[in-house]
């Protein structure tokens, strides 16, 4: 027994020693003294799945500077001010006489100061958006013109960058239109296209291949018709044009892909011999696509899954709130002197003697349309400053000018033209903002002038029927939010409106306009579902809803024209959704 | 890097006192035997996690250090790891397995093949998992991390008489085992 014990200890100290790269050590290295900078929660999970909560956690706690750092700038700035001393130096240079120097020179500057009020309109520029890395951990590197390097994490990318994540990288990208991508290790996402209108800057695509990986990703303020964010794995085009989170999935070497909603939803279009057919996959459903065959289900999460979705479904909301204060932030900014501030008037008064001195109809009316967007800026940050009765006198305003504007775009189609893109640019800036926030009552007034601005009947319509959509997706948020109230109100106001628009039946319909009733019917599914999710609390909801659907369904039934498309939701191909309880 | 206890305890005054770049030295002499270590405890994907947060824990802690005539800098790290491992048993076991790709060991699989089939990493980690925490310890330590028993006995607070007997004991365990799985060390 000795002896065999002898030679087991030899056998042990002969068994090749685990080694570790140097690329290993040197990427830990690197993360190890980026962590020492910020604190962590010493509460972390290490589970296979739960290391990328791990990631992305830590990658949400590193957004700013340390403390350390910032001190460091502040301590540096200090040090040069109080070595050079420069006003003192300059002042005392005049012997006796520097108080007399020192005091004409306030006055000229206190002069000029309030001068410069009146005759110099400083316009706020705000930083074209970029794309980048809004975090990252592990091994992430980006091919771009044949080379691969590291990436880092104020790297900017650009069309035809390829990011590459490795066995344990976890990149977040952050697109210029606000979506946001994050990749799990080992993903492979290109980005082929990222386009910005130059005239109206909410008028965005963005377009990425997924070579293979996972990603999640996140849209939170797509406004317009125009505007989509989309995705391509193996020819198959996932794409939304509003607000959605979805999981892709995309096993290269079995050519498997599948499309997760878990909000709102997406339109997947696969490729069928010669066409393409077009699926609306909603929240709570999954399309499976395998050599061209697709197939919904209900979600069913494995274990292995379930902390991605949930990290992700929480780094959603987190990501929600930011890019909230970063608008409110870019808003207040935008607004400049608010009512209240003693050089408030000074303001107005400008404004007044701009709108005198232009002579050109045109300049003026598009100098109308930015004081309109002046006024709802500072109605925005003045509800975000709980200052309601400020906001409404500011909101009125508003109103006013939009009415003036309503008459003058009547002929003008120039004019309409930079309105609604002014205005549309604003509207992505409320996206985010539901019914219970403070600032809902902005968003309401801008819906308003949407309203007003809408010409034709067919015009009216369509973006009665819109607002509506988009009323129901916020009623959808706040009955998640277990807001029912607010959640009952908001869905009362959004189904009366597409009854009133379907009962108004015209008989020929306006393909847009069938269109957006499409739109609107999937959007009552996302509702369904996650209604019907919910406990029996809300019969009578289930019962709006139901009827707001028939009612619906049935003026498009009896539309007359030659392009009315019937909406495929592809029951066929999906498990069948729960009936409606009354 | 071979640097001399007094060298390391500088390392560690310096680190200390807020010196990220000693830190770092000290990091590139124990990452890999901590590495080594932590690599037969857990799963092979929780491996480098849990190496990184020991050395966060470690840069957080380090100001607890104290020199002492009974305990080096070494084995209080290694006793650090030694808690992080356990805590993170404590908190995970549902979801702790050992997943390894190891060829079939089954006795009704090829008998001389196996029979012939030496020790590897893998198999050792497979054959390590099954033993007693303590005599896991014990094996990983003197074998993987080539500690001395006295070293040993400071990190796992047991007498080195003990660590003679865990030592004796769980090299008998680990040889069933190895013999259970087909696994011949011996002539």
């Amino acid at each position: 027994m000795e002896k065999k014990l002898i030679q087991l200890e030899k056998a042990l100290r002969s068994v090749k020693k685990l080694s570790l790269s140097a690329k290993t050590k040197e990427s830990m290295r690197r993360n190890l003294l980026m962590h020492m900078e910020t604190p962590i929660s010493s509460d972390i999970k290490y589970t296979s799945l739960e290391r990328v909560s791990v990631y992305i956690k830590k990658l949400a706690k590193i957004t700013e500077p340390s403390n350390i750092f910032k001190a460091k700038i502040k301590e540096n700035i200090l040090s040069t001010i109080s070595k050079h001393r420069f006003g003192y130096n300059f002042f005392m240079g005049f012997g006796r006489n520097w108080q007399k120097v020192f005091s004409v020179f306030m006055i000229a500057v206190l002069s000029f100061s309030s001068m410069v009020v009146y005759f110099v309109d400083i316009p706020i520029t705000m930083a074209a958006k970029k794309t980048s890395f809004q975090n990252l951990y592990g091994d992430v590197e980006v091919a771009r013109d044949g080379q691969t390097i590291n990436a880092f994490k104020t790297m900017q990318l650009e069309e035809g960058d390829v990011i590459i994540t490795g066995a344990g990288g976890v990149a977040v990208i952050r697109y210029f239109d606000d979506s946001i991508s994050r990749l799990y290790p080992l993903t492979e996402l290109k980005i082929q296209r990222l386009y910005q209108d130059k005239d109206v800057m909410s008028k965005t695509k963005v377009e990425v291949e997924l070579t293979h990986g996972h990603v999640w990703s996140q849209v939170v303020n797509l406004v317009g018709d125009q505007s989509s964010f989309e995705i391509m794995a193996n020819d198959v085009k996932t794409k939304t044009s509003h607000k959605a989170s979805f999981d892709m999935n995309y096993v290269k070497s079995r050519k498997k892909l599948s499309v997760s909603v878990f909000e709102n939803k997406v339109e997947v279009s696969v490729p069928q011999k010669k066409e393409r057919n077009k699926e609306i996959v909603v929240e709570g459903y999954v399309l499976n696509v395998d050599k061209n065959k697709s197939k919904q289900d209900k979600i069913k999460l494995k274990t292995e899954d379930k902390l991605w979705v949930n990290v992700n479904k929480n780094e959603d909301k987190q990501y929600k709130n930011k890019v909230d204060e970063e608008k409110t932030a870019e808003s207040k900014k935008k607004a400049g002197v608010l009512p209240g501030d003693p050089l408030y008037p000074a303001k107005k008064l400008n404004e007044s003697t701009k709108l005198l001195v232009t002579m050109d109809d045109k300049d003026k009316n598009k100098l109308k349309v930015d004081i309109a967007v002046k006024r709802l800026t500072e109605a925005i940050t003045l509800l975000s400053d709980k200052d309601k009765d400020s906001a409404q006198a500011v909101l009125d305003e508003f109103s006013q000018v939009v009415d003036d504007l309503a008459i003058e775009v009547k002929d003008n189609d120039e004019l309409m033209a930079y309105a609604k893109s002014s205005f549309q640019d604003e509207e992505k800036d409320l996206s985010i903002v539901l019914p219970d926030d403070d600032k809902y009552v902005a968003k309401e007034a801008l819906r308003d002038a949407e309203l007003k601005l809408a010409i034709t009947p067919e015009d009216k319509k369509r973006t009665s029927l819109k607002l509506a959509t988009e009323k129901v997706i916020e009623s959808k948020e706040l009955f998640q939010d277990d807001k029912s109230n607010s959640g009952n109100q908001t869905l009362l106001n959004a189904t009366t409106e597409i009854v009133n628009v379907s009962a108004d039946d015209s008989g020929i319909e306006d393909p847009k306009i069938i269109e957006q009733k499409e739109d609107t019917l999937s959007t009552i599914e996302v509702l369904k579902e996650v209604v019907n999710d919910g406990t029996d609390e809300n019969p009578t909801v289930k019962k709006v809803i139901g009827i707001t659907e028939d009612t619906l369904k049935e003026s498009m039934d009896n539309t007359e024209s030659d392009q009315a498309i019937v909406l495929t939701i592809n029951d066929e191909s999906r498990a069948p959704l729960k009936e409606v309880q009354e | 890097m071979d640097l001399s206890d007094k060298e390391i305890e500088a390392l560690v005054v310096k680190s200390q006192n807020g010196d990220k770049e000693a830190f770092a030295k000290i990091y590139d002499i124990y990452v890999t035997p901590i590495y080594q270590y932590i690599f037969y405890k857990v799963n092979p994907n929780e491996v480098e996690d849990l190496t990184e947060a020991l050395f966060l824990k470690l840069w957080k802690n380090i100001g607890k250090y104290k020199k002492r005539k009974n305990i080096t800098f070494k084995s209080w790290l290694f006793r650090i790891a030694h808690n992080l491992v356990v805590d993170h048993y404590r908190l995970y076991r549902e979801h702790s397995s050992l997943e390894l790709c190891i060829p079939d060991t089954k006795k009704e699989a090829d008998p001389i093949k196996l029979a012939q089939d030496s020790l590897n990493i893998n198999r050792l980690k497979s054959a390590i998992s099954k033993l007693k925490p303590n005599y896991q310890q014990v094996l990983i330590l003197k074998f993987i991390n080539d500690l001395s028993n006295t070293e040993i006995s400071k990190i796992v607070k047991k007498s080195e008489g003990s660590i003679r007997i865990l030592q004796f004991r769980a090299l008998k365990a680990l040889k069933t085992e190895l013999e259970h799985m087909g696994i011949n060390t011996y002539e």
